[in-house]
């Protein structure tokens, strides 16, 4: 019978897949599989870096994406070999389209760059990724670690807000957003703090049922030197005026957010007692509309 | 409580776009359009509704699917070539959960095979003869724990094992997932679990985890994959879990955290998202679904007084596993419409023991104790699986036995000044008759 792997590997042993001597759940392997992977532990063992094995390695990674094994050997092989580190993006695109949440792949392109040492077009490209998928957690992840690495923090303000406008519920570019403000060198978020508010209003103000700005309005504010309390004249009526037609639960959950906070700040018993009031109705009308946290919103409102 | 009980129409309960459609909504409205069809026939509202309790864990569809698994695996399943050991660990633990009982041959098979994952260097690779990862030996460590035997404990070379964990750590107190790997929270889990299990947890290993941890919450209260990343399910779990191991769950935000959390159950499916504004999925079940026993063992801890059955709607979950996950022909999935896989099957049925089992934490004793008299169960008295351990997720029972047969076996430092490799020895005593 013909071989499937070409005559280029007549000198190669070949090295079994030694699964004991009677195993568990074994795999009806291809036999064009087996064949390569017999011939890549024997390279492997040999610790053989060179042109064939890594055109191997590459034929392997077509069979099977999430092989970890693989990668890290065509790592090491891309190490030794004079290989054109852009033409190892080019193999990413290959599967990423179909393996678009492979470790393997993205941890490849990140040790690629990071050896380039240079970004290229990578914020493009990751656009174009997040096309497919825009809540694709790797292409997020990697974003992070490019705009980190390359310090290239200036115009992802601009990118979270292109990608809020394509779906403003979602919440990877919200958390995007965040990360941007928040994690660059020097950063300061009082001065961005009233447009960040002004902002996340006129998300919610489109669409009040969406989670996303809410959670986002509550965290900057937070991370400043602020308090929700302090923003409580312009908050609570906008929470209000949004409720003038029907509950919105996140707006409940924000109104008693910040009457917590005020809690915080009063200091005689008979003012907290009235506060404690206002809370513990909010959460009875939570109860009301958000049936399945019902349990949770019973355990806050008996905490006060 | 439950979704089927409301007295609602379940378009009440649909979500609301408020007239904006995105990417995000129209997603959503498909799944609950595919779900409503399965909830209608049993909803309190309808007129010849069927009484909730013939709602059937499928059991026995379930163990066939998952020994067929067993026999071998298709030359589709090539993608899994590196996965085996955790193929071996999700249909052991399901199986375990169902309470099927292995039969000699696949104990000694499965020994084989999780001893051929193992490499010289004390990590276990994904398949035989791959280089170590700390995700596959998190499994195989699971695997073997589940066989329970002296045998299949024997396999571990802990000595080793440990060092090459130690030859993961990162100064920020992180692990690569393999050398040269990527860094994020599955490692801190995956190495602290299972060092936990083996009781080979040192000082030097377990040194600024937490930190590393704590720095990973965000500011939705979830914990993400790494400083910076949006919060997640699975990331969440992962270190809540390594905290709990660690007793330093009060290096996180517990209040900021149950907020997040309790808002990731989907008011109309009951099942839970990953993240704020995502799709439910059936494995959520457990890698969410698995965070409130811990969570709740904080509250515990803190004298904070809350319902007796914990903070999520446990019968809300029991009827997204039930009714939308489970393949008439075997096997656990996603969403309606999706494919049963082995994965699936592992953390529906992961899910489903903590909705059915409640836990208690037990502040003498510093451990997690079933409390038979809140179990709850949704549709037949069948359908009560084993209870699985909330920090391990292995049954209560497998995660006792390994954890009492090396408790005598302990790692100990000799000498403080000298280098952390040299200064290590594991000192076997007292045979495990002795233990209680």
């Amino acid at each position: 019978m013909e071989s499937v792997v070409d005559q280029g590997w007549a000198d190669v042993e070949r090295t079994y897949q030694d699964e004991g001597p009677f195993e568990i759940m074994p795999i009806a392997y291809s036999i064009e599989y087996k064949e390569k992977m017999d011939i890549l532990r024997t390279l492997m063992k040999n610790n053989e870096k060179s042109e064939r094995a890594l055109k191997l390695t590459e034929d392997i990674i077509a069979l099977s994406p999430s092989n970890y094994v693989i990668w890290k050997y065509r790592q090491e092989i891309i190490k030794e070999l004079n290989v054109d580190l852009k033409g190892e993006l080019n193999l990413f695109v290959e599967y990423a389209e179909e393996n678009p949440k492979c470790y393997q792949l993205w941890h490849h392109r990140q040790v690629i760059i990071e050896k380039l040492n240079d970004p290229l077009d990578e914020l493009q490209f990751i656009h174009d990724m997040l096309q497919y998928d825009s809540k694709n957690y790797h292409a997020w992840t990697y974003r992070e670690w490019i705009v980190r690495h390359f310090n290239l923090w200036d115009e992802e303000i601009k990118f979270s807000d292109t990608m809020i406008k394509d779906d403003d519920r979602n919440n990877s570019a919200w958390n995007y957003r965040f990360f941007i403000l928040t994690e660059k060198p020097d950063n300061d978020i009082e001065a961005v703090l009233k447009d960040e508010i002004e902002y996340a209003k006129q998300k919610i103000n489109f669409d009040p049922t969406n989670q996303s700005p809410w959670m986002y309005l509550k965290g900057i504010i937070e991370k400043s030197k602020y308090k929700l309390a302090d923003f409580a004249d312009e908050l609570l009526p906008f929470c209000e005026n949004l409720q003038k037609i029907e509950p919105y639960k996140y707006a409940l959950e924000y109104q008693l957010y910040t009457n917590e906070s005020i809690l915080k700040t009063l200091n005689s018993e008979k003012e907290q007692e009235q506060q404690k009031d206002i809370c513990r109705t909010i959460c009875s009308k939570l109860e009301e509309c958000d049936k399945i946290r019902k349990k949770y919103w019973k355990y806050v409102r008996e905490s006060y | 409580m439950g979704v089927l009980d409301l007295p609602f129409s379940f378009d009440e309960i649909s979500f609301n776009d408020g007239g904006i459609q995105t990417e995000s909504s129209l997603v959503q409205m498909e799944v609950e359009n595919d779900v409503k069809p399965l909830f209608q026939p049993y909803h309190v509202l309808e007129e010849n509704r069927i009484n909730y309790d013939h709602i059937n864990l499928n059991r026995h569809a379930h163990i066939k699917f998952l020994r067929v698994g067993l026999k071998g695996l298709s030359s589709q399943a090539v993608g899994l070539d590196a996965s085996q050991a955790w193929i071996c660990y999700w249909i052991l633990h399901a199986l375990d959960l169902l309470g099927a009982t292995l039969s000699k041959s696949e104990i000694e098979r499965t020994i084989n095979t999780i001893s051929a994952c193992q490499n010289p260097t004390g990590g276990f690779g994904g398949g035989p003869q791959q280089f170590s990862h700390v995700a596959p030996t998190y499994a195989a460590v699971n695997t073997l724990a589940i066989i329970g035997t002296e045998e299949a404990y024997n396999v571990v070379d802990r000595e080793k094992l440990y060092e090459w964990f130690m030859s993961l750590k990162q100064p920020d107190g992180s692990f690569q997932m393999n050398e040269g790997g990527e860094i994020d929270v599955r490692g801190c889990y995956c190495v602290i679990a299972t060092a936990k299990l083996l009781n080979i947890l040192t000082p030097e290993l377990t040194k600024d985890v937490a930190e590393f941890v704590a720095s990973c919450q965000t500011y939705e209260g979830g914990i993400g994959g790494y400083p910076g990343n949006e919060a997640h399910g699975g990331y969440t779990f992962c270190g809540l879990a390594t905290l709990e191991i660690l007793n330093k769950t009060d290096y996180i935000d517990s209040e900021a955290l149950m907020e997040w959390l309790t808002s990731c159950q989907m008011k109309l499916e009951g099942g839970f998202q990953g993240r704020i504004n995502k799709l439910v999925d059936g494995c959520y079940s457990f890698w969410q679904g698995g965070s409130f026993p811990l969570l709740e063992a904080i509250y515990t801890r803190n004298q904070e007084q809350f319902d007796p059955c914990g903070f999520f709607d446990r019968e809300a979950l029991q009827e997204y596993i039930l009714l939308c996950c489970q393949n008439q022909y075997g096997g656990l999935l996603d969403k309606p419409r999706k494919s049963p896989d082995f994965y699936h099957t592992c953390y529906c049925l992961s899910g489903l023991s903590l909705a059915q089992h409640y836990y208690n934490y037990d502040t003498i004793q510093n451990d997690f104790k079933e409390n038979p008299e809140l179990t709850t169960i949704v549709g037949k008295v069948s359908n009560l699986i084993r209870a699985t351990h909330p920090v391990h997720n292995i049954s209560m029972v497998k995660e006792k036995r390994i954890t009492s047969y090396f408790s005598n076996s302990s790692i100990v430092n000799i000498g403080s000044n000298e280098s952390i490799s040299s200064s290590i020895e594991i000192i076997t005593n007292k045979p495990k008759e002795e233990q209680v």
